[in-house]
């Protein structure tokens, strides 16, 4: 126990209780913790400016910000270095997503057809540069804007240069009154630590409200003012690499004396309870060099002492400290909630390579979102939010074959690759629908900020101002149609088990009654996706190469699309629009989680095989392939660790790209369902993000539930 | 793959055939080196799909369970590719070195992250001597670490062979006293303490291992006994003791096997500590 572990615990009860009151008023959450707490009623409501009820462009997206943060509650805690929590979902208490000035009825015929989510409308999911903002600070930003506001002065412009000095105005408002209501919590305080504590954060905020940060407790302090504005704005919850960025700050302070090793932990425990941003430990910087030193095991102990919901990706390369490997790995063991995950730097780099783009460059491209790697402030990305639904092509492909005379699995493949290649192109059209439109709609207000280019050019970063458009789209569902097409191959081709009307048949029936469901155990019985050199793998790698494929032929000068496989938390709401697949699984059940096979997928060795599996179906071009890891709370012992590091560094080798791990006792997962209250603190790793069990919802328990048993 | 077989991730090889009986043993599909019928009767869908296809008619139906008569099953596997529940499945398949070294070749990467490599295990290997030898240099020569895990009761002539192509010995010595250990295992201690002498004195890197069973050598007497003889032999060995489990007792029944032991029992975690201490106290192994 050191002096501040006491206020932490402290922080941390109110944190749960935070999580608590928010599942009890706003209900279940099948998403990322956010570390937003509950607003107050009736504070704020959004200002429409359309006759939809909704609000669109510079104008208005500007006008609510500000109205917000000029009304938004302070934050102050006397046990926390830090002020300030985020409460309003701003982005989502419209009415709606699109401003309908653009319409894009065109597509949404196959979107709706695909089971395609298109992304269009949607914000954030590209990072910022953190660095950026910590060595400009506010004042910093708007002697940029107003420089550039003289260069650039177009009409449009000048009100795009206007929109972004009122932003920042409108934080330095908010934060104002975080310094007075510190200040006037002070002249209450009669316990003395916490007296001077809230002077600390006053001061703080006073000397980062323009200039730029100098000591670590100002670093931290400024960059959590402009993630709670963003996310504000927009949900934005990208990170970045956390400890290069704050070593300077740390090593400064150490140098001038004013801060030791125990007073720095309590600064980053705070920075990391106030919200679980995907920050990157570790990895090489732009030369190569392993980018480790002392505040990345500080990061850790941190994050240990808080042992919250956190999304620390740890990047694993060739020169990696080993003592931060094993720390890392001996927290994940040691908490089992889900952190910190794992990034692995070969195949991503050599993947953004093949891109085009140089190695020094790749080297920068971070894991800093939920499955989704980007370059800070360079790049515009629609990372994790452009989805094709595999398993719902797969079935408008088998039912347009299937009044064919020549059925058979191959010409199942011809239909499904034709469709695949429909629904991509769609999803690839939304996304340039998005682009041309989105300023009108919603433009990146924070993001621009913290961009290179938005500001210099005077253009959205949806508009041109970012310097790189990699554009993400994503399969989903890629294990179902494998061991589909492995089950139709293997029991109506090879073995001439069951029929094809036989097949028909029990799927239409969702495979109830004796003889349906004695055809699933036939479909059933098939070497599925992720046992080695199966059928399903060799399906699976066929799909891959042909996603792939498919994905980049969408690329043209300034814009680059970048395939990858992942579901996010769709997996329940993409299965609900298919009905049963021949690989057995009943219908409106879940599709398969992101790039991994079925569960039960190999009867023993499941860690390796996945391993193995997942690192096949790599797409191959710089994004993620996410392999989902339910390890076994028996074989993740401290004992074990060396053999959990061996695991994660071969599946890397092998060319995966992240590891997400979650380490959970059956018997208490099991229990958490039936009664969420009595675990409020059980955090799971659902996807790429952590959540608390308790804010799921039953049916989203249930499928993580599922997931590890059959593991 | 296994992390139980040697140090790091390796590949562990099952070889069918074993010239023991020990009466705990949780790998009895590993003594008879031919092919083997499985049926695990808690996946069985009682579906009887099988009886169907037996062309020996060695599959029959009593009380709606399925009744496998081994002695007239040729093991040809029509009835495994027929079960819809994987309930039915051969044991063991016949391969070549060749074969073999390229299959366990494909987990190289995950050898070379954890400082693994391939134990050939059983059974007991040197019942085919000549295939695990062969083997253990191919895999030498791909730079794979290889480990054996044997009973060490078979002719020297069959196991020194191996001992250039073997970088660990893992060797079992179960019973101190000879003829409890025939009793036990069908066999007495005399070669094995005989080869253990021998490999000992060629310097060969060693892990000695008792499976510590309740009612057989769970005693002060049988593991002092053992610690020194290992101190007479000197060598480079280590000392480890395993503990009893009964997991595997299950698979008698799903071969149509009959087993002496019985299934409830069990072994105090703390007799296993104390019996470790005795082990630490009396035997000093090699740093």
């Amino acid at each position: 126990m050191n002096r501040f572990d006491e206020r932490i615990a402290r922080l941390r009860a109110r944190k749960l209780a935070q999580t608590e009151e928010k599942r009890k008023i706003e209900g279940v959450l099948d998403e990322d913790d956010y570390g937003r707490i509950v607003p107050p009623k009736g504070l704020w409501e959004p200002m429409p400016n359309s006759p939809d009820g909704s609000f669109y462009g510079f104008k208005g997206w500007t006008d609510n910000f500000c109205s917000l943060m000029d009304v938004h509650p302070v934050y102050v805690d006397a046990d926390d270095a830090f002020t300030g929590r985020w409460m309003y979902f701003m982005s989502r208490m419209r009415k709606n997503k699109w401003n309908p000035d653009y319409p894009y009825t065109h597509l949404e015929k196959d979107i709706e057809k695909y089971d395609i989510i298109c992304g269009i409308g949607d914000d954030a999911h590209f990072a910022p540069d953190y660095k950026m903002g910590v060595s400009l600070g506010w004042g910093g930003l708007i002697e940029k804007i107003e420089k550039y506001k003289t260069l650039n002065n177009s009409a449009e412009q000048k009100e795009f240069y206007d929109i972004h000095l009122r932003a920042i105005h409108s934080i330095q408002g908010w934060m104002k009154r975080h310094i007075e209501k510190s200040l006037a919590m002070a002249a209450e305080e009669s316990d003395e630590w916490k007296r001077n504590n809230l002077l600390a954060q006053a001061a703080v905020n006073k000397n980062i409200l323009n200039a730029a940060p100098t000591t670590l407790r100002e670093a931290c302090q400024w960059i959590i003012w402009y993630h709670l504005a963003s996310r504000t704005y927009n949900r934005d919850g990208a990170g970045g690499q956390i400890d290069s960025l704050l070593q300077p700050f740390y090593e400064n302070d150490l140098k001038n004396g004013i801060i030791d090793r125990d007073t720095a932990v309590y600064y980053l425990a705070c920075f990391l309870i106030n919200d679980p941003i995907y920050w990157q430990l570790g990895g090489p910087d732009r030369n190569g060099n392993d980018q480790t030193s002392e505040i990345s095991y500080l990061i850790l102990d941190a994050a240990d002492k808080i042992n919250t919901s956190l999304n620390i990706t740890i990047r694993v390369h060739d020169g990696l400290d080993k003592k931060l490997f094993d720390k890392a790995v001996g927290y994940l063991v040691k908490n089992k909630n889900g952190w910190p995950r794992f990034s692995g730097d070969k195949a991503l780099v050599e993947g953004f390579m093949r891109n085009g783009y140089s190695k020094e460059l790749a080297l920068e491209r971070i894991a800093v979102g939920c499955n989704w790697m980007s370059l800070p402030g360079l790049e515009y990305t629609m990372n994790d939010l452009v989805k094709v639904n595999m398993a719902k092509v797969f079935e408008v492909a088998l039912y347009e074959t299937r009044e064919s005379e020549n059925i058979c699995t191959e010409s199942i493949w011809n239909a499904f690759t034709k469709h695949l290649q429909i629904a991509v192109h769609t999803a690839a059209e939304g996304i340039r629908h998005h682009l041309k439109y989105q300023k009108y709609n919603e433009p990146e207000l924070l993001l621009n900020l913290l961009s290179h280019g938005p500001l210099e050019k005077g253009k959205d970063a949806s508009d041109g101002g970012a310097q790189y458009y990699n554009l993400a789209i994503d399969g989903a569902g890629l294990a179902i149609v494998a061991d589909s097409f492995a089950a139709m191959e293997r029991h109506i081709e090879e073995q001439h088990e069951i029929s094809w009307g036989e097949l028909f048949s029990a799927l239409e029936n969702d495979f109830t009654g004796d003889q349906h469901e004695n055809t699933r155990r036939i479909l059933r019985k098939t070497d599925r996706f992720g046992k080695e050199n199966s059928c399903g793998e060799k399906w699976a790698v066929r799909i891959k190469d042909c996603f792939t494929d498919i994905v980049r032929n969408e690329s043209e000068p300034g814009k680059c699309f970048i395939p990858g496989f992942f579901s996010w938390a769709n997996t329940v709401g993409f299965g609900k629009t298919v009905g049963a697949t021949p690989d057995g699984r009943h219908a409106r059940k879940p599709i398969s989680h992101g790039a991994n096979p079925s569960p039960g997928f190999v009867s023993d060795g499941a860690s390796l095989s996945l391993a193995k599996a997942v690192a096949k179906i790599q797409p191959g071009y710089g994004n993620t392939a996410p392999m989902q890891w339910e390890l076994d709370p028996t074989f993740a012992m401290s004992s074990n660790i060396e053999i959990i590091e061996a695991i994660i560094k071969a599946h890397f080798e092998l060319g995966g790209t992240l590891i997400n791990v979650n380490i959970m006792d059956k018997e208490k997962i099991l229990e958490a369902h039936r009664n969420p209250d009595k675990y409020p603190d059980l955090v799971v790793r659902v996807t790429g993000f952590t959540a608390y069990f308790s804010m799921l919802s039953p049916e989203f328990r249930q499928l993580v539930v599922d997931r590890l048993l059959v593991s | 793959m296994s992390i139980h077989d040697g140090p790091g991730i390796r590949s562990t090889v099952f070889m069918k055939g074993c010239n023991l009986r020990c009466k705990w043993c949780h790998n009895p599909e590993t003594w008879s080196r031919a092919k083997q019928l499985q049926h695990i009767e808690s996946k069985c869908l009682h579906c009887f799909s099988c009886i169907s296809v037996c062309e020996q008619n060695a599959i029959s139906s009593i009380e709606n369970r399925i009744k496998i008569n081994h002695q007239a099953c040729n093991t040809c596997g029509k009835c495994c590719e027929k079960c819809p529940s994987e309930a039915l499945s051969a044991i063991g398949r016949e391969v070549t070195a060749d074969s073999l070294t390229e299959e366990l070749e494909k987990d190289r990467v995950f050898y070379e992250t954890s400082s693994g490599g391939i134990t050939i295990s059983g059974g007991e290997p040197f019942m085919q001597a000549d295939f695990v030898i062969e083997l253990l240099e191919q895999c030498q020569k791909e730079g794979l670490h290889t480990a054996i895990e044997t009973n060490m009761s078979m002719p020297w002539e069959s196991i020194f062979p191996a001992l250039s192509h073997t970088d660990l010995w893992m060797c079992d010595l179960k019973v101190f006293d000879s003829d409890k250990h025939k009793y036990w295992t069908g066999a007495g201690n005399e070669r094995i303490m005989d080869n253990l002498a021998r490999l000992a004195k060629t310097g060969a890197e060693m892990i000695v291992r008792t499976p510590v069973i309740p009612g057989v050598n769970d005693n002060e007497y049988e593991i002092k006994n053992i610690c020194g003889f290992l101190k007479k032999i000197g060598g480079n060995v280590r000392y480890e003791l395993l503990k009893f489990h009964n997991l595997g007792f299950g698979k008698f029944d799903n071969l149509g096997m009959t087993n002496e032991m019985d299934a409830s029992a069990h072994l105090e975690d703390s007799t296993f500590e104390q019996l470790n201490e005795i082990v630490k106290s009396n035997y000093f192994p090699k740093p």
